[in-house]
C-alpha cells in the first residue's frame, strides 16, 4: 500500500512539473504519457494530493472561472525533491543496467 | 465504495473543500467514489493531534473525554468554595441555588464536551453535528424562568414578613434577586458558548443541525 502510494506520489509531482493540472487531468496526463502502462485509480489520487500539499510539495488554488476547480501547481520545494527522485530513480536503473550487461 | 465522504471522519472544512473538488471532477469523469482505502488515508491525513492522542486511549476514550470536560467544571467549583464572596452570594439565594447550580452544570458540561469534541478533537460525526439548539435554548429558558420564580417568591416572602417597604424589605429584596442574576448570568454563557461553537462550524462549512 505504502510503495503504490509513493509511487502515486512520484508520478503526480512529474505530471505536475509539466505545469497546473486539476484532479482529473493528473490521472489523465499520467495514463495518456504513458501509453496506458500507469492507471491511477482515481479515488486513490486525493489522499497523495492532499498530502503532497501539506508536504508543501504542491500548491492549490481555486479556479473560480465557471464551476469551482481545484489546481495544483508543483513549488520549489517539490521540483527540488522531484529532482532528488528522478536522480535516484537515475541510479538505481543505471545500476540494473550495469548488471544485466555484466 | 463502503462509506461516503460525509460518513467519514475527516473534519471540516477539509471535507467540505474535499466534496467540491469531487463534485467538480466527477462532471468530467462520470460517477465514481473513493475506496474505504482512500477515505481512511485521508482521515489520517487530516485528524488532529487530538484525535490521534484519544485514538491511543483505546476503549478508554470516552473516559479521557469525561475527565477532560469535566476539569473546568471542577475548577470552577473549587473557585466558588475558596472565593468567600462568590460563596456567600450563592449561601443568600437558598436551596434553590442549588438547582439552579445543577441544571447549569448539566448545560456547561454539555457545551464543553461539544466544544472539545467538534474544535478541539474534529470529530465531525453527524451524530456530533446534531447540536440540538432547540434543546439548549429550552433548558436556558426553564433555567432563567426557575431563577425568575425563586427572586419573585423570595421579593414575595420578604414582604410578607415586613409587611412594608422597610430596611429589612430591602435587605430580604436584595438576596432574593441573587438566583435570578445565577440563571441569567449561566444561561447567556449556556447560550454564548453554543452559538459560539455552532458559527465556528457554519465558517468551517459543517452542516450542523
Amino acid at each position: 500500500m505504502e510503495e503504490k502510494r509513493n509511487r502515486t506520489t512520484f508520478l503526480c509531482l512529474l505530471a505536475l512539473s509539466h505545469g497546473p493540472k486539476h484532479g482529473y487531468e493528473i490521472s489523465k496526463y499520467i495514463e495518456t504519457k504513458s501509453s496506458g502502462f500507469f492507471r491511477v485509480p482515481f479515488g486513490s489520487l486525493y489522499p497523495v494530493l492532499h498530502k503532497l500539499e501539506l508536504e508543501l510539495l504542491i500548491q492549490a488554488k481555486w479556479d473560480e472561472s465557471s464551476k469551482p476547480k481545484k489546481i495544483y501547481t508543483i513549488t520549489a520545494k517539490g521540483k527540488k525533491a522531484l529532482k532528488e527522485e528522478l536522480e535516484a530513480f537515475d541510479s538505481l536503473t543505471g545500476a540494473i543496467m550495469k548488471l544485466a550487461e555484466a | 465504495m463502503i462509506r461516503h465522504l460525509g460518513e467519514s471522519a475527516i473534519p471540516y472544512p477539509h471535507r467540505h473543500f474535499l466534496q467540491l473538488e469531487l463534485e467538480s471532477d466527477k462532471e468530467q469523469l462520470g460517477e465514481f467514489d473513493l475506496s474505504e482505502d482512500d477515505i481512511r488515508g485521508l482521515e489520517d491525513l487530516y485528524a488532529t493531534p487530538s484525535h490521534r492522542l484519544l485514538k491511543l486511549a483505546g476503549g478508554h476514550k470516552r473516559d479521557v473525554e469525561t475527565a477532560i470536560v469535566f476539569a473546568p467544571l471542577i475548577l470552577a467549583a473549587n473557585f466558588i468554595v475558596k472565593e468567600d464572596h462568590m460563596f456567600q452570594f450563592i449561601r443568600e439565594g437558598g436551596a434553590g441555588m442549588a438547582v439552579i447550580l445543577l441544571i447549569a452544570a448539566v448545560l456547561i458540561y454539555r457545551e464543553i464536551q461539544n466544544a472539545f469534541r467538534l474544535l478541539v478533537v474534529k470529530d465531525h460525526s453527524p451524530a456530533n453535528l446534531r447540536l440540538d439548539t432547540s434543546s439548549v435554548l429550552l433548558g436556558c429558558a426553564a433555567l432563567v424562568t426557575f431563577g425568575i420564580g425563586l427572586s419573585a417568591l423570595g421579593i414575595y416572602v420578604s414582604f410578607n414578613a415586613t409587611n412594608s417597604l422597610s430596611p429589612e424589605f430591602f435587605i430580604g429584596a436584595k438576596e432574593s434577586l441573587t438566583p435570578l442574576i445565577l440563571s441569567s448570568l449561566l444561561s447567556a454563557l449556556v447560550v454564548f458558548s453554543h452559538y459560539a461553537v455552532r458559527r465556528i462550524l457554519t465558517i468551517w462549512y459543517a452542516p450542523v443541525a
